[in-house]
């Protein structure tokens, strides 16, 4: 089929403006983009692909496409983008249901009409829809306190690649009926289903939001006030250590912790926590919110212009995984950009714009054989596809790969969705 | 058409067992014919009781050559079926492994073999000021293994979570015997989450042999307050206004005046006042602050929804006869008819009272008598009928009334299970809830990890849906 058939054919079920040609990070030929506006035109699309055996990657805004390596082939993107808001919202039941291709900004002011706050707190809500981020895994910043994503999915509608409609699991809190295949689907990047419709598990607004800021003398200074954080009776939503550079006041490293809740008792942990941190600096309200916001943000290394490394590990073996890949940082001699959440035993290291295709590459190997030494992980995001030759982006070996070749196959039997982009080229 | 288990099978499991890990002897397979739900029953040929990973394994895959069927067993405490044998296959039992392989205080985790008994795991933890939070009623008798088969609830779960947010890792002999280790934990899941998907399957997707765990640290201050009602409907809109209202307890849980009869007149007697219509357990937990401020708001709305009394716990002792009465209420149902039939609803939170009155309406329109207790923060529904399995006209009303509490449940936005699973008994009735396209994507769920169909056959998705999609798969030449 020629690119003119092919949009032609798309424009059929979307209509010819909703089929648009956006440039994406895979080289040419430019795939085109077509964005339905109903779950019936999403698998009107996929049947129209099963049918021409044609492959399809499915995106909300495209914001996590750099996580994923390139698929071995595209014929057109699908975007959610239109399909927005609530199916269901019930506040005093403290769920939503909502259209896959709703912001998460859009969504996080919906649910705050209703009293709520969203979890996942992720960075750029602007940028990003609650589908991609569902499927994409993201947990956001305040994962510490409420956990990651997959936990609070309760349900989804979900097209398959031969266009069949499906849900799984439902709009409860609480729910055992049929097997989790929204857990699944959660972190599957696209590659077996597109999600029209997800509900999510909601958390009540809380009276009083603090920031605290301490200065640490150095990172092993800051690793012990964050473990004498996790010894106090405090429920923080999240602790975070920062590199700064060049050092300001004598330190190379900052490390604020967010607290939030009824306001009460934010008084006792604000008081719990200024005593360990001696010196510590507080704010409330709405700049406590601007700080933690600009902070999530920047510390996410995930705005698209620079590479990323996201390393996880034990969280008993954080130090020295620490360790090691500062020691790398220092050997590629690239400004330090590292931000850790100690008590998830999470860093995330921001990767120089200036590094090549090679140094990447060979940065993250020795990086992700660091922390696999003690048992973590590294995934490399927003590389240049040319860093990802040879190299998967999310890890060198996955265990149950087999199985989770055969659940594709059995999902998506015609391989619509493109292969080659996520874990073990699934 | 079931392959037989003959003499040389036995032989050769005995081999990989030893004599104790075996059990063929009909006598002693009568204990092992039915799980909780006693209506379902089915004689094994044989049960295999294996002490590692490694002998569970090459067990299974001797089975799976002799094309036998394999239901995976806990301690036979579920309430769907769950656990029933196949009628001339073999159980993998887990009873003999239970032992806690690690206890990994710093990183608050603990590694522990399948067959371990839930409540032993608290215990372990206590000691290093942390805890196991799923804690199912059952606790004393259910298994790691058989919450992870069912993805098992309990009161805590309100605040922390059904058994799927505390499990890390898992390592799964699958249905051909060969070993999936993924209990390496990760932060997020490496390629798809096999490990999520895997909790609350219902033993169709292969056997845990051992499982890798969350803890979580004992709280420095908890409480537990008994509200008092004069009306069941009083109860229900407390709870419905304490989660509308945004606050956090660990636990609400609400008992009607049959159970509290029940519990007051066994061996479990918590002090539940006799002539209460309903109480409902409320506990808070959390630094001081935090548990006086909302337990201070919660007992102005139960005050508001017309609770007469409020008692609190004021030690630990008292706090635990509180949930002695709470937890051994399904046993304490024993004295009000011999048998108990455990209804497992979800409903949403704002439906409570509208829910609890309809399926009690649905009880007494049989003729039955309905008590509830249930794990109202969650909106887990049991409305428990009460019966004599030797009556079988009683029994069909049983089955017919609580047919009918799922459709009402169904049709206000609930579902049909909120913690005991789908097993046999809700097996047909999966269709109210799911439409043929999605009960099709589960097979091929199931096809993906089992693809001869032979771990724990027959249950959970209705045989048809999946007998339609065989066809669809593999058509006749
Ligand atoms: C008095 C009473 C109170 C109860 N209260 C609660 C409650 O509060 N909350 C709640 O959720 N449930 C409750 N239950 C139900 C039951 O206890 C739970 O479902 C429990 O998790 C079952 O554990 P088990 O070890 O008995 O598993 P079993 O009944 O033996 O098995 C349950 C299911 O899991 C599968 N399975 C067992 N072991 C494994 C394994 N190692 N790997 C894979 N699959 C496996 C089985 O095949 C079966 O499908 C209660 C039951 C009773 C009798």
């Amino acid at each position: 089929m020629s690119t003119a058939q092919l949009e032609s054919a798309l424009a059929q079920v979307v209509g010819r403006e909703h089929v648009l040609a956006q440039r994406t990070r895979f080289d040419a030929p430019e795939a085109p983009l077509a964005c339905p506006g109903s779950v019936e035109q999403v698998s009107e699309l996929l049947k129209l692909a099963t049918r021409d055996g044609l492959r399809v990657v499915p995106i909300g805004l495209g914001s996590k496409l750099g996580w994923c390596g390139a698929p071995e082939r595209v014929d057109f993107l699908l975007s959610t983008r239109r399909l927005v808001g609530a199916v269901s919202h019930e506040p005093a039941d403290g769920t939503i249901a909502v259209r896959a291709g709703e912001t998460m900004a859009a969504l996080g002011e919906r649910v705050a009409r209703g009293g709520h706050r969203l979890t996942p707190d992720v960075a750029h809500p602007s940028r990003c829809t609650v589908g991609g981020v569902v499927a994409a895994g993201q947990s956001g910043i305040d994962r510490l306190r409420f956990g990651p994503v997959r936990h609070h999915v309760l349900g989804v509608q979900a097209v398959l690649g031969d266009g069949t409609i499906t849900r799984s699991g439902g709009r409860l809190v609480k729910n055992v009926t049929g097997f989790d295949l929204h857990r699944l689907y959660t972190g599957s990047h696209g590659t077996l289903c597109v999600l029209t419709e997800v509900a999510l598990r909601l958390f009540p607004a809380p009276d009083r939001d603090a920031w605290v800021a301490a200065a640490p003398r150095d990172l092993a200074h800051g690793l012990d006030l964050a473990r004498a954080a996790r010894a106090l009776p405090l429920r923080a939503v999240s602790i975070t250590l920062t590199s700064i550079d060049p050092p300001t006041g004598g330190s190379a490293w900052a490390l604020f912790a967010r607290l939030f809740g009824k306001s009460a008792a934010i008084e006792a942990e604000l008081a719990a926590l200024r005593a360990a941190w001696r010196g510590a600096a507080v704010l409330e309200g709405d700049e406590a919110r601007r700080h933690a916001d600009e902070l999530r943000d920047a510390t996410s290394f995930d705005d698209g212009s620079h590479a990323s490394l996201a390393i996880g590990c034990e969280p008993a073996l954080l130090a020295g995984v620490l360790r090691d890949e500062l020691e790398l940082l220092d050997a590629a001699t690239w400004p330090r950009r590292v931000a850790v959440q100690p008590l998830e035993a999470r860093i995330d290291v921001g990767l120089s714009p200036h590094a090549t295709p090679e140094q990447l590459r060979e940065f993250t190997r020795r990086a992700r054989a660091a922390a696999q030494r003690h048992g973590g992980s590294a995934h490399l995001r927003n590389a240049p596809l040319s860093a990802l030759d040879g190299l998967d982006p999310f890890a060198d070996e996955i265990t149950g790969l087999e199985l989770m070749r055969e659940l594709k196959r059995m999902l998506d039997p015609g391989g619509v969705f493109a292969r080659g982009r996520f874990a073990g080229g699934l | 058409m079931t392959p037989g288990v003959d003499a040389s099978l036995l032989e050769g499991l005995r081999a990989i067992t030893g004599d104790a890990g075996l059990i063929s002897d009909p006598t002693r397979l009568l204990s092992y014919e039915c799980d909780g739900l006693a209506l379902l029953q089915q004689r094994p040929a044989c049960v295999v009781l294996p002490r590692t990973t490694d002998e569970c394994a090459r067990a299974v895959a001797l089975l799976h050559r002799a094309g036998v069927p394999i239901v995976g067993r806990g301690a036979g405490t579920g309430l769907s079926g769950g656990a029933t044998p196949v009628a001339g296959g073999a159980i993998v039992g887990l009873a003999r492994m239970r032992d806690i392989v690690a206890l990994d205080v710093e990183n608050r985790t603990a590694r522990v073999q399948a067959g371990l008994v839930n409540v032993d795991l608290s215990f372990a933890a206590e000691q290093h000021g942390l805890f196991y939070a799923p804690d199912p009623s059952s606790q004393h008798a259910c298994t790691i293994g058989g919450n992870i088969g069912e993805n098992s609830g309990g009161p805590h779960c309100f605040k922390y979570g059904s058994t799927n947010r505390h499990v890390l890792g898992l390592v799964i002999v699958r249905h051909d015997g060969s070993v999936l280790d993924l209990s390496r934990a990760h932060l997020d899941p490496l390629g798809y989450d096999l490990v999520g998907l895997f909790v609350g399957s219902e033993g169709m997707f292969g056997i845990a042999t051992e499982i890798v765990v969350q803890l979580m640290p004992i709280q420095p201050v908890v409480e537990t307050v008994l509200a008092i009602f004069k009306d069941l409907d009083g109860a229900c809109d407390s709870v419905s206004d304490v989660i509308a209202a945004g606050h956090e307890p660990v636990a609400l849980e609400i008992l009607d005046r049959l159970t509290i009869e029940a519990v007051e007149a066994s061996v479990f007697a918590a002090g539940y006042p006799r002539d209460a219509e309903a109480v409902l357990l409320i506990e808070c937990e959390g630094s001081e602050a935090e548990v006086a401020a909302s337990l201070d708001e919660i007992l102005a709305v139960v005050r508001r929804r017309g609770a007469i009394d409020v008692r609190r716990a004021r030690n630990a002792s008292e706090r635990k006869k509180l949930w002695a009465g709470r937890k051994g209420a399904f046993g304490a149902m024993g004295r009000i008819a011999p048998d108990l039939y455990v209804a497992d609803v979800v409903v949403p939170r704002t439906k409570l009272r509208e829910l609890v009155l309809g399926s009690t309406r649905i009880a007494h329109e049989h003729g039955l008598k309905l008590s509830n207790v249930f794990h109202a923060g969650d909106g887990n529904l049991h409305p428990n009928i009460s019966y004599d399995r030797r009556d079988p006209a009683e029994v069909k009303r049983v089955l017919a009334a609580g047919d009918e509490i799922m459709e009402l449940v169904v049709k206000a936005g609930g579902s049909l299970t909120g913690e005991h699973g789908v097993g046999l008994e809700k097996q047909a009735a999966m269709t109210q809830v799911f439409d043929e396209s999605s009960l099709r994507a589960m097979c091929s769920v199931r096809d993906a990890w089992d693809p001869e169909r032979r771990m724990n056959p027959g249950k959970l998705i209705p045989v048809h849906a999946c007998r339609e999609m065989r066809g669809a798969l593999r058509p006749k030449a």
